[in-house]
């Protein structure tokens, strides 16, 4: 029987819903005769003491979840999220050329970068897309970073903000939608799909939702 | 190891010296023969050649990155790899990686709790970034007020955790170019040896010399303004040698 390694960070545990889906996962586990133990941040020296992590704090190469997928993974354990997907999923403009790539229909867009912030450019973008436009920054998860924007001030100030961190940023058509789907994938077949409802009167999801639940499974 | 083309070259110009299809994507300027390219003209092409990416700096989400990445999706063969770009510059990833390549490291934490550096590791100690921002990477701190400070600059007020290892001897930062640096001994060993694992063709190693024998510590981007004329040479005589060789292909 496997020992798995869960790393979570204590953001996990402050909605009371996370924290019970994590306990689940974990009898769950106990249950089939494994052991399964919360790791955080200031333990990572035990990966090598496991056979398996499962990844449940927000996977992006630039925090440390991705250090401890690379390095649990480079010691042979088997890894959920592995280090491949994180650096793919956790950046718009990798996951977004691999569907352009793939022929993956997706909502039109063009990869902005840094050198090309001038008039003309913002310009030809309104012309192609209409407006409004949205600008992505590559490391946006929960609608954190995903901005509608109409006008070249407005366009100029929220990619000002982006390329702080990014050379490169994605600016795309502007589709509302009532609703959009994740889809849990786990060795290339999907585990569930879940309705994310777009709370009414917004066209994205918050990073915090109040009032109703948004989610219909 | 020989090397097959598996792509068409588009271009016939490209063919150099027995070397077909090696393009250098650089936002440095360059005297070489071959041809080059600036990363944002190629971050908008479709070029399918062997694509040598040369830039100051190629931390994740900087032009540098993005340029590998291109390049990947494009199917084309590419030093440095994006996952050798991201893995070289985060400070845990690269002394394992290292390690197991049999580059002499010392034992490393990652953590944000001073408690547990002092309990483990103890002073003096050497503390790196494990953020991705981080330009200028560590602080040494001999006691404990010092490693506060630094746990709180190098980790961003604490929200990303740090690299600690042991400080046993004056650190020793160098310009590394292709593996090649201007120090000799053990140090340049370990150059070649990083550049071997990783492929960065440009970047600054922070190794400790104890007995003579180096430690791997860390890797950094460039500044630009820190290449010399003579480093440019380097630089240029290097790529052009290796498409020379062949050993470009070896990826
Ligand atoms: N091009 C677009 N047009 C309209 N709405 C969009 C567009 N892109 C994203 N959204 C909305 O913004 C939200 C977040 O976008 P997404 O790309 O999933 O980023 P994140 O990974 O940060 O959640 C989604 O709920 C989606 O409905």
């Amino acid at each position: 029987m496997a020992s798995v390694a869960c790393f979570v960070e204590k953001y996990n545990f402050t909605d009371p819903k996370e924290a019970r889906a994590l306990q689940n996962f974990k009898t769950t586990a106990e249950k089939r005769g494994h052991t399964f133990n919360f790791m955080f941040r200031d333990n990572l020296q035990e990966i090598s003491k496991h056979d398996a992590l499962f990844i449940r704090a927000t996977t992006d190469p630039l925090f440390t979840a991705y250090i401890v997928s690379k390095t649990a993974w480079e010691m042979g354990l088997k890894v959920v999220d592995d280090p491949k997907s994180i650096q793919i999923c956790g950046n718009k403009i990798h996951l977004y050329s691999l569907f352009q790539k793939h022929n993956v229909p997706t909502i039109p867009t063009i990869f902005l970068n840094k050198d090309e912030l001038h008039h003309k450019k913002i310009m030809s973008i309104f012309r192609t897309f209409g407006r409004p436009v949205v600008v992505k920054a590559p490391y946006t998860s929960f609608s954190r970073y995903v901005e509608k924007v109409a006008c070249e001030t407005s366009f100029r100030e929220v990619t000002k903000k982006f390329f702080r961190k990014s050379d490169v940023l994605a600016v795309q058509e502007f589709m509302p939608t009532a609703f959009d789907w994740r889809v849990g994938v786990l060795n290339g077949e999907v585990l569930y799909v879940c309705k994310y409802m777009v709370p009414k009167g917004r066209w994205k999801h918050g990073a915090k939702r109040r009032g109703k639940p948004s989610f219909v499974w | 190891m020989s090397v097959n083309f598996k792509y068409d070259c588009y271009n016939t110009d490209h063919s150099i010296s027995g070397v077909k299809c090696v393009l250098v994507v650089s936002n440095i300027d360059l005297t070489t023969n071959l041809p080059t390219m600036k990363p944002s003209k190629f971050l908008e092409s479709s070029i399918k050649d062997f694509t040598l990416n040369i830039n100051n700096d190629y931390r994740y989400l900087k032009t540098g990155y993005y340029v590998s990445l291109h390049a990947e999706i494009l199917d084309n063969a590419v030093i440095p790899k994006s996952e050798n770009i991201l893995d070289a510059h985060r400070t845990p990833i690269l002394l394992l990686r290292a390690s197991k390549a049999g580059i002499p490291t010392f034992p490393y934490l990652v953590t944000s709790s001073v408690k547990q550096i002092i309990s483990e590791i103890g002073f003096p100690v050497v503390v790196f970034a494990v953020n991705p921002f981080s330009y200028d990477g560590f602080k040494i701190a001999k006691n404990r007020s010092a490693l506060y400070r630094a746990m709180k600059s190098l980790g961003m007020n604490y929200k990303f955790d740090i690299c600690a290892q042991p400080f046993k001897s004056e650190i020793i930062s160098f310009k590394s170019i292709f593996g090649k640096c201007e120090l000799e001994g053990d140090v340049e060993r370990i150059s070649k040896k990083v550049y071997d694992v990783f492929k960065i063709p440009l970047c600054k190693l922070h190794v400790q010399l104890l007995k003579e024998k180096a430690y791997l510590c860390g890797l950094q981007p460039l500044e630009n303004a820190e290449l010399s004329p003579r480093d440019l040479q380097v630089l240029s005589e290097e790529i052009s040698q290796l498409s020379k060789n062949g050993e470009l292909l070896v990826g």
